[in-house]
Formats: C-alpha cells, sequence, structure tokens
C-alpha cells in the first residue's frame, strides 16, 4: 500500500505530492513493482533526481547485509554508509570512497556514482562495486556488473535510478588499521595559490580537499583553507586512544531557520570562523567522522536555509581551465551579490566507465545558494552555460536547475545511455522529476 | 544455542528490531515465520552485524501439520530464553472485508496462538519470558478496526491469563499494548502524532519484559490516550471518527 505524501530533495527547494512506497521485504518489492517512478534512499541528493510526480519506492528499510567474504559485503541497496562504518570499522575495514555526508544509502551512491575526497586516487564508487542486483522495468531481478551485462551496469552506475532498482550491492571494503585521518592544514592568500596547492600536494596525500572562503574578493578571490589526510597508522596512536573511535550524538535542527536569517552577515561570520580556526602547517589526528562528515554534527542541517531551501552548485572542469577562468565565474556569482557560504574545490581524477557519472580529470567546484526566487535560477542559468563554455558539467545529484540541451554539452555519452534505456526500459517506466526535466524518462 | 529467543513471526519490523538488541546481547535467536528466504535474510544480518548464532525455521500457520511440525523442529533448542509473539495482520473495517480474510485476521492475530504457545510451553526456562506483541486496538472497539481489535484483545486476554497461571512456577508473561509504529502495518494511515519508531519501541519492550511486566503500553503516552478512549462515554466517542 502506497502513502500520498510530499517528498522533498535535501535542498527542499523542490517537492512533489507522491504515492510513496516503503517495501520492507523482497518479496513486498516485487508486488509493489508497477507503475511508473523512481527509486530513493536517503534523500541526500539537492534537487529533484529522486522524487517523481507518480511513485516513490522508498528503499531505505532494505537494509539488511547479506554476505562478507573476502573483504567484500553484499547488502542491500537500502543499507546507508553510515551503517556500514558502524559495522566494519571495528573490524578494520572503511568504505574506499565516501561523499561529503556518510548518510546516503548504497543505492544512491551507486546510481549518482559518488566521489569523495581521495578521488584523484581512488576514482569513484563504482570502482569497487563488484556486482549489483536490479529491478527492472520486466520485473526481472537482474544479478549484474563490469563483467556480466556491463552496458547496463555502465548505464546504472551514474544513471540516477533510471535503469531500474537497486536491490544489492556488492563493494569491496578497504582495510585500514584505524579510525583516524592525519590532517595538514595549509592557507592560500589567493586562487593562483590554491590550485598550485593541488599540483604539488595531490601527489602526496590520498585526500585533499580545499574549502573556498567565499565572500573574499579582488586579490583574496580564491583564498581557502586546505586540507591534505592521509589514514593514520597504528603506531602513531597513543596507548590509551582506540583505534576504531565512534562518535557520540549528533545535533538536530529542530525547526527550519525564517527565510533569511543565514544571511550574508552570517555567512562572513561562518568563512571568518573556519578560516580562523586553523594553523597553517599544524597536523592533526582526527576522528573518521571529523574529516570526512563534518556537516553530519547537526541533522537535518538544511533547515539552516529557512523555508525556502537552497540548491548546489557542482560542476567539474577539463584540466585546461584555470585559475583565469575559475575567478570569472567566482566573480559573477558576486557581481550577482548573492549569498553563499560554503564552497569546496578539489581536482579530480580521470573519469569512470559510467556513462552518465559526473567526475573528469579536472576541477570540481560546489557551492551552496539559498533559493532566493528568480535571482537564484537566473544565476544558475548563467553559471550552468558558462560552464557549458568552458567544457564542463554540471552534477545530476546536486542539479535543479539543468536544460535537456545543456545536459547534451555536458554529457558527450548520453547517447550511449540513451540506447541503453531504451533496452531495458523501453516504456519509460523509471522516471524522476529530473528526468522528465531533461528529457531522460524514455518512453513514447 | 542454549537459552535462544525464539521468535515467532520474525519478519515483522518490529521483531527485527528486537532481534537486533537480543543479538547485540550475544543472545541466541530462532527465527520463525512463513517467509524463509526473508527470514534467511535478516539472519545472515543479524550474523554479520553481530556475529550471532542465528537459526531460521519455517512455520506455515495455516498448514495441515501446524502446531506439530514446529514444535517438534524446536525441541532441541530447549530450553529456551523466551518466546516473542509478533504474528499479527491489519484487518480492513468489517464492511469491507470478505469472509476469508475476516478469518484469516482472527487466526494470525490470535487463534493460532494458544495452539503454538500451550505446545511451546515446555520447552521454555522456568526463569524465562513470553511476550505478545499485542495492540492498544484491544482497548475499545473502534469502527475502523474492530476485528482486528478484537483479536488483540483476545490475544491480550490470553497472555494474562497464561501469566496467572504460571506466576511462580514457570515463565513471565508480557503483554505489550503498542501504538501506532512506523512499519508496513501503519503505512499509509494518518496518525496524530506520528508513528513511533520501531527501534525506540523495540527498546522499551525489551525493557517491559526484563521487568517482567504483566502489561505495557509502548510508546507509553499511549497509556494516557487509551485510558481517556477506554473511558469516553458512548455519546462522545461516537463523535470520533476513529
Ligand atoms: C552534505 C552532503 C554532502 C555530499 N557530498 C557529496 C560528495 O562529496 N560527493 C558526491 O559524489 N556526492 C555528495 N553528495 C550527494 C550524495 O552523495 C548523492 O546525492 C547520493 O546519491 C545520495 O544518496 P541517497 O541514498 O540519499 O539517494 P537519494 O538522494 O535518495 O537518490 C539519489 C539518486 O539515486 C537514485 N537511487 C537511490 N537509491 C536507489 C536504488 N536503490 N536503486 C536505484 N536508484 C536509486 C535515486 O533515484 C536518485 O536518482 C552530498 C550530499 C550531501 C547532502
Ligand atoms: N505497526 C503497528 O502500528 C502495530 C501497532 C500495534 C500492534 N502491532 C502488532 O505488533 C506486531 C508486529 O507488528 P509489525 O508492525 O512489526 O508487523 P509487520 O511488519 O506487518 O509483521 C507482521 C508479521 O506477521 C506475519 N504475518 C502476517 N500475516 C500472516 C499470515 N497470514 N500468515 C503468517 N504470517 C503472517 C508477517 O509475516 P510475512 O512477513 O511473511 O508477511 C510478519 O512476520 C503485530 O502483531 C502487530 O499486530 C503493530
Amino acid at each position: 500500500m502506497g502513502k500520498q505524501i510530499e517528498v522533498a530533495g535535501w535542498g527542499h527547494q523542490m517537492r512533489v505530492a507522491a504515492d510513496v512506497e516503503r517495501p520492507e521485504t523482497v518479496r513486498a518489492l516485487e508486488s509493489s513493482c508497477h507503475g511508473q517512478g523512481i527509486a530513493r534512499g536517503l534523500g541526500r541528493s539537492y534537487g529533484d533526481a529522486a522524487i517523481a510526480p507518480e511513485r516513490v519506492w522508498m528503499m531505505t528499510r532494505l537494509n539488511r547485509m547479506l554476505s562478507f567474504r573476502n573483504g567484500v559485503l553484499t547488502a542491500e541497496a537500502g543499507t546507508s554508509l553510515g551503517d556500514i562504518l558502524r559495522v566494519f570499522l571495528p573490524r578494520g575495514y572503511t568504505l574506499p570512497v565516501t561523499p561529503g555526508t556518510q548518510w546516503v544509502t548504497l543505492g544512491g551512491a551507486v546510481a549518482a556514482d559518488v566521489h569523495g575526497k581521495n578521488h584523484h586516487t581512488a576514482g569513484t564508487f563504482s570502482r569497487y562495486v563488484e556486482e549489483i542486483t536490479l529491478c527492472t522495468a520486466d520485473g526481472e531481478m537482474r544479478r549484474i556488473g563490469p563483467g556480466r551485462d556491463p552496458d547496463l551496469f555502465w548505464a546504472t552506475v551514474g544513471g540516477m535510478g533510471l535503469t531500474g532498482l537497486i536491490l544489492e550491492v556488492s563493494l569491496r571494503l578497504q582495510a585500514i588499521e584505524t579510525g583516524y585521518i592525519s590532517v595538514d592544514y595549509f592557507r592560500t592568500r589567493d586562487l593562483e595559490e590554491t590550485l598550485n596547492w593541488f599540483s604539488v600536494h595531490d601527489a602526496s596525500y590520498p585526500f585533499t580537499v580545499a574549502w573556498l572562503d567565499c565572500l573574499a574578493s579582488g586579490r583574496s578571490l580564491g583564498r581557502a583553507v586546505l586540507m591534505g589526510g592521509r589514514p593514520t597508522e597504528r603506531a602513531e596512536l597513543s596507548g590509551r586512544q582506540p583505534a576504531f573511535p565512534m562518535p557520540h550524538r549528533t545535533l538536530r535542527m529542530p525547526f527550519s531557520l525564517p527565510s533569511g536569517m543565514l544571511s550574508r552577515s552570517v555567512g562572513v561570520a561562518f568563512n571568518a570562523a573556519y578560516y580562523g580556526v586553523h594553523r597553517p602547517g599544524a597536523q592533526q589526528i582526527e576522528p573518521w567522522w571529523k574529516f570526512f562528515y563534518p556537516l553530519d554534527v547537526v541533522d537535518d542541517w538544511h533547515r539552516l536555509y529557512g523555508r525556502r531551501g537552497f540548491a548546489q552548485y557542482q560542476a567539474v572542469f577539463p584540466a585546461e581551465v584555470g585559475a583565469q577562468e575559475l575567478a570569472a565565474l567566482l566573480g559573477r556569482i558576486q557581481n550577482a551579490r548573492h549569498p553563499n557560504f560554503l564552497g569546496v574545490l578539489k581536482r579530480m581524477g580521470p573519469s569512470s566507465p559510467g556513462m552518465l557519472s559526473f567526475p573528469r580529470a579536472g576541477l570540481t567546484l560546489a557551492l551552496d545558494l539559498p533559493m532566493q526566487g528568480e535571482g537564484t535560477s537566473r544565476l544558475f542559468r548563467e553559471l550552468y552555460a558558462q560552464t557549458a563554455d568552458l567544457g564542463g558539467r554540471a552534477y545530476l545529484a546536486k542539479d535543479s536547475f539543468l536544460t535537456p540541451d545543456l545536459l547534451q554539452r555536458m554529457y558527450p555519452r548520453l547517447s550511449e545511455f540513451r540506447a541503453v534505456k531504451k533496452r531495458v526500459d523501453p516504456a519509460g517506466r523509471w522516471r524522476s522529476a529530473l528526468a522528465l526535466r531533461l528529457g531522460l524518462a524514455g518512453g513514447s | 544455542m542454549a537459552n535462544g529467543v525464539l521468535v515467532l513471526g520474525a519478519t515483522s519490523t518490529i521483531a527485527r528490531a528486537l532481534s537486533a538488541r537480543w543479538a547485540r546481547d550475544g543472545v541466541p535467536l530462532h527465527l520463525v515465520g512463513r517467509d524463509t528466504p526473508e527470514l534467511e535474510r535478516i539472519a545472515q544480518d543479524l550474523r554479520i552485524r553481530y556475529g550471532s548464532d542465528v537459526s531460521v525455521l519455517g512455520c506455515d500457520i495455516a498448514a495441515g501439520d501446524f502446531p506439530q511440525a514446529t514444535v517438534t523442529a524446536m525441541g532441541q533448542h530447549a530450553p529456551l530464553r523466551g518466546i516473542v509473539w509478533a504474528f499479527g495482520t491489519m484487518v480492513a473495517a468489517a464492511g469491507a472485508a470478505d469472509a476469508q480474510s475476516l478469518r484469516a485476521g482472527a487466526w494470525v492475530n490470535f487463534g493460532a496462538a494458544p495452539p503454538l504457545i500451550e505446545a511451546l510451553l515446555p520447552l521454555v526456562d522456568r526463569q524465562g519470558f513470553i511476550a505478545f506483541l499485542s495492540s492498544v486496538a484491544g482497548d475499545r472497539g473502534r469502527q475502523s478496526n474492530y476485528v482486528y481489535g478484537a483479536a488483540k484483545a483476545a490475544l491480550s486476554v490470553y497472555g494474562l491469563g497464561l501469566r496467572h497461571r504460571l506466576r511462580g512456577a514457570g515463565p513471565s508473561v508480557t503483554v505489550l499494548k503498542l501504538g501506532v509504529v512506523d512499519t508496513r502495518m501503519s503505512w499509509g494511515m494518518g496518525v496524530p502524532g506520528g508513528a513511533a519508531d520501531p527501534e525506540a519501541v523495540a527498546a522499551e519492550v525489551q525493557r517491559a519484559i526484563g521487568a517482567g511486566k504483566a502489561v505495557a503500553y509502548v510508546p507509553r503516552r499511549w497509556a494516557l490516550v487509551m485510558a481517556v478512549i477506554r473511558h469516553l462515554p458512548e455519546p462522545l466517542f461516537n463523535l470520533l471518527r476513529i
């Protein structure tokens, strides 16, 4: 039995009423598996990827771990990464790749082919996926992988749920000695220095990321706090420290702040505080959650942005795009006087074989922008046009504003994806609001 | 595997949350139900997460050899630390249900319990427990679900009668009167105040069993809600759309 409820993306600026199924057994999944709609995990995609005007299959109750052999975990797609860490860290295994929040599901991680701070060395999530079980439009449960119907596999990886419902994922975990990361902090004075930092340090750190000071302008535009991290070894810990620490409770945002309260001035304070906190060159040994998931300390933090919600711009540019072009882009946001608080910059490694996978070699930039009506939409349209002109692409897991023609320009393997979609879903059963917006729903 | 807990209807979401708590405490589990592939998935999950001892037993409460097959198969696991009854199914309001589903509703929610529990009783440790996941719906007949409610009322009375009989001489019996819990059973129902989280409910259920309570309302606020509903004079009660 479905339930009529409103579902939204993480940015809460896009919502739709849908008939929501939440299967708790495989049988229930199979018997609910009719009609048009889309799978949903923990709803951490920002825009409209996991919402649909028809049906939504909430996969979070299908979260059983099914086998663990030779370092490979097979679990149901609704299992969260946070759950996996809690079970396997104490046994000396971690996720080979993780996004900036642990509260995503295996299914969501495959469907968006997520990347982490180690993309330049480790690639995307799918590199460690050995097989998945996919429920396709014909009701079949198919075991697929890089060696078993590779076309369907690489269309499903990064395919945003549009090839079917992922029921199981087999993921190779990574052995580690401790649950800590040894982090070196740096700061830079401008964009040039920030980009140089990656050139120098990507070779020595498996984890690198830059937090941009979004309010710095002029000569300081692009200054950043940068982190280079590597797994801490057992010998670096004092005897008293537990090798695999676990976090305590999280804080909760009980209600939405009134729109606009997280205004420009709060942004100044936030950035200044963050910028001031770390002494350059100081090394710290940080527990995993602090390094990988700084935002997870507050549940429902999207409420900080108020009822109107927010959107994220994330794009990746080809390697040729440098400081000058990026500065122009950041300058445009500042000229629009549009508030934005969080900026993240990172250099990515080579792309994955996923047909719609986002990452490719070059710089990726992510900015959270509170929704301010038409002004925000206009800014996005401008940013996206400029992104496409630079040969870059936007990340579907974050997107709310792309159009079909921009998609075509940004994703050169789109036609390959469409061919697979046509083969396994000729009637266009699997469709999200995003798919309808971007002409990816298929069917006639 | 000595001193395990037998979970009847182990594919229930609340039962699964309870099983996880026992598994975490190192208690062996025997998962019973009709959907063995599903039980096997739950068992695997408990083994991987908690390294626990879990066995699975198919049991069809509608079959001709019920309950003997189950009782025979469980014999090897005696003495049991406890039994949880979690079987249950929602029944449409009587006007909307056919004879078949009315009969099934009465059987799954109550009818199958006495023959199975009485036969399993000798397998339970004298210091052990028997717990019934019953419902606040049994506290007063309401138009929306009185067939379900009637069966749950019968289950509650059965449990308390059993407790009376076994006092001082056998396992302790606890009747859990559950409010609305967020599972497939309540999915789609609008609930004022929201449905309770199954894991929080499981924690309270485990506590009530451990404390040897006769009856426990879970979540606790339902004790108050049901006291009001039970005592509401009929003219007022008739105004309620529940
Ligand atoms: C704070 C924060 C930080 C983030 N950081 C990063 C980051 O560093 N790197 C990165 O790559 N991403 C990042 N993300 C984005 C996030 O990792 C992706 O959006 C991810 O897909 C979310 O997973 P989910 O389970 O919440 O899926 P949802 O948001 O519910 O769904 C996302 C997509 O996956 C599909 N999907 C979900 N489950 C299934 C299934 N079982 N079968 C088929 N399709 C399915 C949906 O249809 C949808 O298209 C971040 C998000 C947040 C909120
Ligand atoms: N959820 C609530 O709001 C709520 C409120 C009050 C009381 N309760 C009671 O608490 C218990 C657990 O609830 P839940 O929400 O966790 O239930 P659930 O997930 O719906 O599970 C019900 C259990 O009963 C089994 N079952 C149902 N019909 C059956 C049939 N015809 N034959 C054999 N087995 C059958 C199911 O097996 P299959 O998996 O094989 O279907 C499952 O094991 C139930 O007794 C319920 O009545 C629940």
